[in-house]
């Protein structure tokens, strides 16, 4: 193999290089510039929603009256919703993370991600549109059922499951579609038997059990994937060291994966509390709106995100009003902020 | 013929580059990288038209070496570049010159092939479209490039396939293939073979022997037969100070300093 | 029997060998109950959720009978069926005065029998009430708009009446006199709020994450923005609705009225809620998801390619440029997938900033310069809210609530399936990479 080497190269590339000088170096100063106007933008957007509150708020130190009672009782209702919200969301979504994670093979994990994914994607609007017209007039009677459903279905389903393992241990993927067949067919006699209509009194439609069940149903999708995150990291890092030594897979979990990922899962609710509080169309739909500070689940209440929905585009800028419903804005900033803060915290000490 | 006591100065054999132009030469390069110093003042002089290969145990500096002769160095935060880099009596590192024709004077061949997702014909013309040059006017040019590292008669009738259908020693040369295109007076080459196999490795290094003549190499590698068969001088680094420079013979058979036997004879490294 | 060796053996409980074994096996037994109940909950809800929307969105536009009613005090009622409480039906009846003020409730005990005719009727009169007759031919009477002969359609006619229904409704061209606009001016509203929100947010984002990417992303400044990113995620998206008020609509808005349009005040111009604003406080909405999903598409690719441009003299805009952002491409695909999804959900800031029942004037129409961003407009997730609370009528509106919702609902569904299929064609290419 020849190499033939010319002499005098046909191109001159250090001419072309020196004659493109000017205009590469114009471009560069032009592209550098570009992006970095549109990181500052993003700076910008950040800085914009607490720089906004702060500058309306602060000249006039002025707190117009009342507006800590105010702030006290839509505080309260959004936390009221939140935090019942996750109650319920929490043990469900974490369920679900610990079965795509200790008790199925990758192909199932990924068969699932859909369903969950449709979850997730349903808008807000739309939870609270069933809750609001379907979910409310059959629960304003049924709440006694809805405790004994809790308690029924899932004990249905785990004694099925244990009295089938030894036929299901060759077909695992079954199991959640057994558990389908088996709870909805505990649910249904539950519900159509339901001789525990009316049990417990509740004076409108529109509570806080209602609202905390659409908020949990939205929260569920972010706690199963951030978990199921969580708990694979985990997972990961001790199982192989749990096989060695002879454990199953539950004793596995139980002691080792949890523990690790305990500080993960804190930071999964947080996120869904966070998510919770800031979420306005459910709670405007399925609250009643009721402004009353009362611990019991079975009233209504007004949460923060609804009162600036329903009031603001009324209030008069920089009136009483318009400064108090600012405020309640920047309560809510902060208090999203910090559930989020705190969970990306945990979840970087976890991983 | 060994000093005894640890020396960090640099032992040049006398007259070495006496008979030869150099085409690049540093001056006090050091390197530094957040809290730890890479390099410690290194005084190179890289001959030009001829191979000189850079050797030293793993972790001694010679990658952040060439890496400073590029300046792609400057691509890692928190790395701090000092002393003079002079090719033709200008300083690269100073502000004379923008650094992406820095880049194109000094070329780089990196231990792993990688070509863009691109046509064989757009990686060889990749730094030369950077020019303005369009298709007609880069067909001789990709054309020379390719038959200089012996790749044009295998790709002749494919050069719009894509380069991710070549085998790695075909890659690696289409690698060089591309910074030759843009005529470099020094080219980097950092471990070049180290993804090859035996076989793509001693053709690449027939190939070396025949570019050695075209531009200044300076090749790094861990493989000291390799440097020994390939260069035609041989500079020794250890925990980033230049030891000792020698023609390669010398450097392997009767070296000046007893760190260089030391490492040569396989003592350690 | 030997008992476990080792105290991390002990720590797994994993001690006398029968006892351990037996509770292992309840153990797993209530854990792999459990957590398939879970999962199985989720999958009802999702379905449950779907098959709702699917029902309730669409049976009001299928033919209901007309159904005649005797009662045990021998009077009758001809209408058709609405909704079956407890122990009472809600039927509708001829409408008197205005549509919608027919309705009867009868309770399951007063009804002694009930049947279908075959030759009865509903009629919908030029003002949008209805009435039901038995038999006659009443299509010439006067203040007569259609005659639906129910009763006596086929399956075919039942799913035509139903087909055009559907179309009618969907497109515009709803039934003389049924209060409500059909759901095209919500669509129209909803895509051209997020086109004119993609066009703002789509390069600031890609800018951004470039710059991440290639010039500052682990200076200081980089390390402040993406904190801003991560940050601006959880922000509740009312909070941006907040901001679109006050800073855009009144600061920035009424600042352009009292410049630019100070003859037309009091009343504002671009002073007030409108499509500009409701796509300006969208873009900063999903500026984060646009921001994170490029620059996670740029970091896919192997650094090695950036380093082999810039190797070859190429500056970093040119690698950019050349390398790069072309590789990108099905990430700021995603990226925009994602925004465009995640705006189409977001109905609460848009409250604040601009959507509006019944917008008075469209904002794209065919008079020049066509796309008119100080109006109001009208959107497809607010349609489901205002439908389902402020109808007048609420037995009609929840039912266009629902089927506004099922659009909405098939939309993102759509989409967040365009950005699995995107996604699964990135990770393909990544391991194609990998020969």
């Amino acid at each position: 193999m020849s190499v033939p080497l010319r002499a005098e190269p046909a191109l001159d590339v250090a001419a072309l290089v020196q004659r493109r000088r000017v205009s590469r170096r114009r471009r560069e100063r032009a592209g550098r510039a570009l992006a970095a106007i549109g990181a500052g933008a993003v700076l910008a957007s950040m800085l914009a929603i607490p720089l906004f509150l702060l500058v309306e708020l602060l000249p006039s130190a002025s707190v117009p009256d009342g507006t800590g009672e105010r702030l006290g009782v839509l505080l309260g209702g959004t936390l009221k919703a939140s935090v019942l919200a996750v109650l319920l969301a929490f043990p469900v979504g974490l369920a679900a993370a610990v079965h795509l994670v200790c008790f199925s093979t990758p192909l199932q994990r990924s068969r699932w991600r859909p369903v969950l994914d449709l979850l997730a994607a349903i808008p807000t609007v739309v939870l609270g549109l069933i809750a609001l017209t379907w979910l409310a007039p059959w629960l304003q009677s049924r709440i006694a059922t809805l405790l004994v459903l809790a308690a029924v279905v899932p004990a249905a389903v785990i004694a099925s499951l244990a009295v089938f393992a030894p036929l299901l241990r060759a077909h695992p993927a079954r199991r959640p579609f057994v558990a389908l067949a088996v709870g909805l067919a505990a649910g249904g006699v539950v519900i159509g038997w339901d001789p525990w209509a009316g049990a417990i009194a509740v004076d409108s439609p529109w509570n806080g059990v209602l609202v905390a069940l659409a908020l949990g149903v939205a929260a569920v999708p972010l706690i199963c994937t951030v978990g199921a995150d969580v708990l694979q990291r985990a997972w990961d890092r001790h199982i192989d060291a749990a096989v060695a030594l002879g454990a199953s897979r539950w004793q596995a979990l139980r002691s080792l994966v949890l523990p690790a990922a305990a500080s993960g899962l804190t930071a999964a609710a947080l996120l869904a509390l966070g998510r919770c509080a800031g979420e306005t169309m459910i709670v405007l739909m399925a609250s009643g709106n009721t402004a009353i500070a009362s611990a019991d689940p079975r009233d209504g209440l007004r949460s923060l995100s609804a009162e600036l929905a329903l009031s603001l585009p009324g209030a008069e800028r920089g009136g009483a009003l318009w400064r108090t419903l600012l405020i309640a804005t920047l309560v809510l900033f902060v208090l999203s902020f910090a559930c989020n803060l705190a969970a990306a915290r945990l979840r970087a000490r976890s991983a | 013929m060994a000093t005894p006591d640890f020396d960090s100065t640099t032992t040049i054999a006398a007259q070495l580059f006496d008979d030869v132009a150099i085409a690049l030469r540093t001056r006090s390069l050091s390197l530094r990288f957040e809290q730890r110093q890479i390099l410690h003042a290194i005084d190179l002089a890289v001959p030009a038209a001829r191979i000189l290969a850079v050797i030293g145990p793993s972790g001694s500096g010679k990658t952040s070496l060439l890496r400073c002769l590029n300046r792609l160095n400057e691509e890692v935060h928190g790395c701090r570049i000092d002393g003079e880099v002079l090719l033709d009596g200008t300083d690269l590192l100073g502000a004379a010159v923008p650094v992406h024709e820095v880049r194109r004077r000094v070329g780089m061949v990196f231990p792993k092939p990688d070509p863009f997702p691109l046509s064989i014909y757009e990686n060889v013309a990749y730094g030369l479209r950077l020019l303005g040059l369009r298709r007609d006017a880069l067909d001789a040019p990709v054309e020379d490039a390719l038959r200089a590292v012996a790749l044009w008669d295998e790709v002749a009738d494919r050069l719009d396939a894509s380069a991710l259908t070549l085998t790695p020693g075909q890659q690696q040369r289409l690698a060089i293939a591309r910074a030759l295109a843009l005529q470099p007076q020094v080219l980097l080459m950092d471990e070049p073979a180290a993804a090859l196999d035996p076989q793509s490795s001693l053709h690449l290094e027939d190939l070396l022997r025949r570019l050695g003549r075209r531009c200044a190499i300076v090749l790094a590698t861990h493989n000291l037969q390799q440097a020994a068969r390939v260069s035609d001088y041989a500079a020794f680094i250890s925990d980033g100070r230049l030891i000792e420079v020698n023609d390669t013979d010398t450097l392997f058979t009767n070296p000046l300093r007893r760190e260089t036997e030391d490492y040569v004879t396989g003592r350690y490294g | 029997m030997q008992s476990g060796g080792g105290t991390a053996a002990g720590a797994l409980g994993v001690t006398r060998r029968g006892a351990a074994v037996r509770r292992g096996r309840i153990g797993e037994d209530l854990a792999v109950g459990a957590s398939a109940a879970g999962l199985a909950l989720c999958l009802v809800l999702a379905g449950g959720i779907v098959l709702l929307l699917v029902r309730a969105g669409l049976a009001p536009f299928w033919p209901q009978p007309v159904i005649e009613y005797t009662l045990r005090d021998g009077s009758r009622v001809l209408g058709e069926l609405v909704l079956r409480r407890d122990d009472a039906l809600i039927v509708r009846g001829d409408d008197q005065l205005r549509p919608g003020d027919g309705y009867v409730r009868l309770r399951q005990e007063e009804i002694l029998a009930e049947r279908r005719p075959p030759d009865a009727i509903a009629r919908v009169h030029v003002d949008g009430r209805h009435s039901y007759r038995r038999g006659g031919d009443d299509a010439h009477e006067p203040g007569i708009a259609a005659v639906e002969p129910r009763n006596a359609l086929t399956f075919a006619g039942r799913l035509a009446f139903f087909g055009e229904r559907l179309r009618a409704y969907a497109f515009g061209g709803d039934r003389p006199g049924d209060h409500g606009q059909g759901l095209l001016p919500a669509l129209a509203g909803t895509l051209t709020l997020v086109l004119l929100m993609s066009l703002i947010v789509m390069p600031v984002g890609i800018a951004a994450a470039v710059h991440l990417h290639v010039y500052a992303g682990h200076g200081r400044l980089g390390t402040l923005v993406r904190g801003a990113v991560v940050s601006l995620a959880g922000v509740p998206s009312i909070v941006y609705g907040v901001l679109g008020l006050g800073l855009f609509v009144h600061g920035i808005g009424g600042g352009i009225d009292r410049w630019l349009y100070a003859d037309r005040l009091p009343v504002p111009t671009f002073g007030t809620g409108g499509l500009l604003w409701a796509a300006l406080t969208l873009a900063v909405l999903t500026l984060p998801v646009v921001v994170a999903t490029v620059e996670q598409g740029l970091s896919r690719i192997p650094d090695t390619q950036r380093l082999g441009s810039l190797a070859l003299g190429a500056t970093r805009g040119e690698t950019l440029r050349r390398l790069l952002l072309p590789q990108a491409r099905p990430a700021v695909l995603s990226a925009w997938i994602l925004a465009v999804a995640r705006a189409v959900g977001a109905v609460a800031p848009l409250m604040l900033v601009g959507v509006v029942k019944y917008a008075p004037a469209s904002p794209i129409d065919a008079a020049f310069p066509y796309l008119h961003p100080s109006r109001q407009f009208t959107h497809l997730g607010f349609a489901v809210y205002d439908q389902a609370l402020i109808s007048p009528d609420a037995l009609v509106g929840v039912p266009r609530a629902y089927s506004a919702a099922l659009l909405l609902v098939a939309l993102v569904l759509v989409l967040n399936a365009a950005a699995g299929l995107v996604g699964r064609r990135l990770r393909d290419r990544d391991r194609a990479f990998t020969i």
